[in-house]
């Protein structure tokens, strides 16, 4: 590659790899909002009342933890969440505010792989 | 979406507007959908046209915001119904008791403003829910402990000034704020003990300040929004102790009550339950094991040994008496704890969640911690449940007062479209509520629906406390823009409208 070349490269392996760089940001913000919103109900553990009535309902049809589940949809989420459904009620934009919506619908959509390791074991044993 | 009855459509969506030249458009909520979430979804008229619903809702970022939100509600003469963290459910949630309110929710403003390990006390704004100050303290690895009404989303100043009642080392909650600051109805700020003073080092060390101690006028209230307030912590205790006492009869109950009763007046007891144990469904009265009482005790562990030991002596003047303990010392496992052990380790969690299987209207009635006024109180309460055929289950804590029992229950399920299920629901707790006040039993606190029979019960000297509260109100809040209705307070011009 000629010396006149390189910037541009430089500069377009950048802006290629911007939006997966955003994309994984946003993930990571996701994978926070459930952390702050979501495992102490829906995590892994004593007392994770939603995994236990998911195992019920599901009975082992899909995953009962959301975080395994590959069928999720993110539109959904980003609406469910805003609702009352049994057991879980309505989360307010002050709460998880519309960016945080998205970023938790990015990170229970992401494709596996990507960033979302194990839960942080003290969130979880709590 | 519904407005204040009176107030021109002009004049609303103009106090919108205003709203959102203060705090951004993004965060003044007009929108039914985004309106949806301010609604009480555990109220006995959810989706009925009796429903209360706000008009609007408006999140604040700071303190500066609040008062100018204040200021503008009082020139348009909007209503205002102020939440912290919102997470009510069982006494009103969210929603407001005046039809078309603005929702004053405070969850932005959610800053730990301090923690003081030495002197085991923090500062905090009203959106810093119990997990929040919780997760806080673990996160700089403070050797603090914190109580926290179940579940732990709830607001540690909201919880604290509904004066709810913890389960843990500290379980009055409301006895451990320390200092406060509010928006007044006219918007101006003030700061109430020690906070008096301008830069003042003790406002959170010392409670009482000069002069009148005005505190509790900002407790289960509406003179206007707290947005700071002081809250005493605990050191980590290097031992824990919790213990089971079982008596055979269920009348064993007021024998376990008396015996026990100077161990929590001492101090010797930090928290202490107790449980008449009621055969299952079907069952006839009588037939299954009698009474419980659950006991907790925090400190060294050869002093809670020797109080713990010093118990069980006294509590076997009861025949056929067992007991039952667990212990954990420092450092604790709180992952291996089950939902009752970390509650009691003050370790935020959302165990009474499993309670939301049916939504449900939460009132408790207070009686003095003896055996016999408690069992009395059972009594009464047996027959009320029974004249709408249903079994009272019910159960009393020490959490908020070493002098009193708190018999909580879960007195009306709600069936959301089940209008006659509801109405019965409803019936049961005004009944409870007013027959309750006759004996002498006042409540602690109750869901929105029924503020008013609450505070009907408070009639001595023909209502004397009401029309001291309302005095208080006219003057502060002439306007009535400061959540109308709250416990039973209603301004002026909506008394005389005949509210």
């Amino acid at each position: 590659m000629s010396r006149a070349f390189m910037p541009f490269a430089i500069l377009a392996g950048l802006l290629i790899g911007a939006p997966a760089a955003e994309a994984e940001t946003e993930i990571e913000r996701g994978r926070a909002v459930f952390e702050k919103w979501c495992v102490m109900c829906h995590g892994v553990g004593l007392g994770m009342g939603a995994t236990q009535i998911l195992e019920e309902k599901y009975q082992g049809s899909v995953p009962a933890l959301l975080e395994e589940r590959d069928d999720l949809d993110g539109e959904f989420i980003q609406s469910f969440i805003r609702d009352w459904n049994p057991g879980m009620p309505a989360f307010r934009k002050t709460e998880i505010s519309e960016a945080d919506a998205r970023a938790l619908a990015a990170y229970l959509t992401r494709k596996r792989g990507e960033s979302g390791s194990p839960q942080d074991s003290r969130k979880v044993a709590r | 979406m519904p407005r204040p009855a009176g107030l021109s459509e002009t004049d609303f969506d103009g106090a919108l507007k205003a709203f959102a030249d203060v705090v951004g458009d993004e965060w003044v909520m007009s929108d039914a959908r985004d309106l949806d979430a301010y609604c009480d979804e555990f109220s006995p008229f959810r989706g009925e046209p009796e429903e209360i619903i706000p008009g609007g809702a408006v999140a604040p970022d700071d303190v500066r915001q609040v008062q100018e939100i204040v200021r503008i509600a009082n020139r348009f003469k909007v209503p205002l119904w102020m939440i912290s963290c919102g997470r009510n459910f069982g006494y009103g949630g969210p929603a407001p008791r005046l039809q078309g309110s603005v929702v004053l929710d405070l969850k932005r403003m959610n800053r730990v403003l301090e923690v003081n390990e030495e002197h085991a006390y923090a500062l905090v704004e009203p959106g810093v829910s119990s997990m929040d100050l919780y997760d806080y303290i673990q996160e700089k690895g403070l050797k603090l402990w914190m109580d926290g009404p179940s579940p732990g989303w709830g607001s540690v100043i909201g919880s604290s000034l509904e004066r709810a009642l913890g389960h843990g080392p500290l379980p009055e909650r409301w006895a451990q704020h320390c200092g406060l600051e509010a928006v007044l109805p006219d918007g101006s700020l003030i700061r109430t003990g020690m906070g008096a003073i301008p830069d003042s080092t003790t406002w959170q060390h010392y409670k009482w300040g000069y002069g009148p101690y005005i505190d509790g006028l900002f407790s289960q209230s509406n003179l206007g929004v707290v947005t700071k307030m002081g809250t005493w912590l605990a050191h980590e205790p290097p031992a824990t102790l919790f213990g089971t006492i079982m008596a055979p009869r269920q009348e064993d109950l007021i024998s376990l009550i008396d015996i026990v009763r100077p161990f929590r007046l001492s101090g010797v007891l930090t928290y202490a339950g107790f449980t008449r144990i009621d055969p299952p469904e079907g069952e006839e009265t009588g037939s299954a094991p009698g009474a419980r009482a659950a006991v907790s005790l925090y400190g060294v562990e050869k002093i809670i040994e020797a109080h713990w030991r010093h118990v069980r002596d006294a509590c076997s003047a009861i025949p056929g008496v067992v007991f039952s303990e667990e212990r954990f010392q420092a450092p604790y496992d709180t992952g291996a704890m089950n939902d009752v052990n970390k509650r009691r380790h003050a370790v935020m969690s959302m165990a009474e969640r499993k309670l939301w299987d049916h939504y449900f209207m939460y009132l408790s009635h207070l009686v003095p911690f003896d055996g016999k006024a408690a069992w009395k109180m059972l009594s009464v309460f047996d027959e009320i449940y029974a004249q709408f055929g249903l079994r009272f289950r019910g159960g009393f804590g020490t959490g908020n007062s070493p002098r009193a029992l708190m018999c909580s229950q879960r007195g009306g399920f709600v069936k959301r479209g089940d209008r006659e299920f509801n109405k019965k629901s409803m019936d049961l707790v005004r009944r409870v509520t007013l027959e309750g006040g006759k004996h002498g039993y006042g409540p602690y606190r109750i869901t929105t629906v029924f503020m008013d029979e609450a505070m009907e019960v408070m009639s001595f000297n023909d209502h004397a406390l009401r029309r001291f509260l309302e005095t208080v109100k006219d003057a502060l809040d002439p306007n009535g823009i400061i959540a109308a209705g709250k416990s039973g307070i209603w301004p002026k011009h909506l008394r005389e409208a005949g509210a």
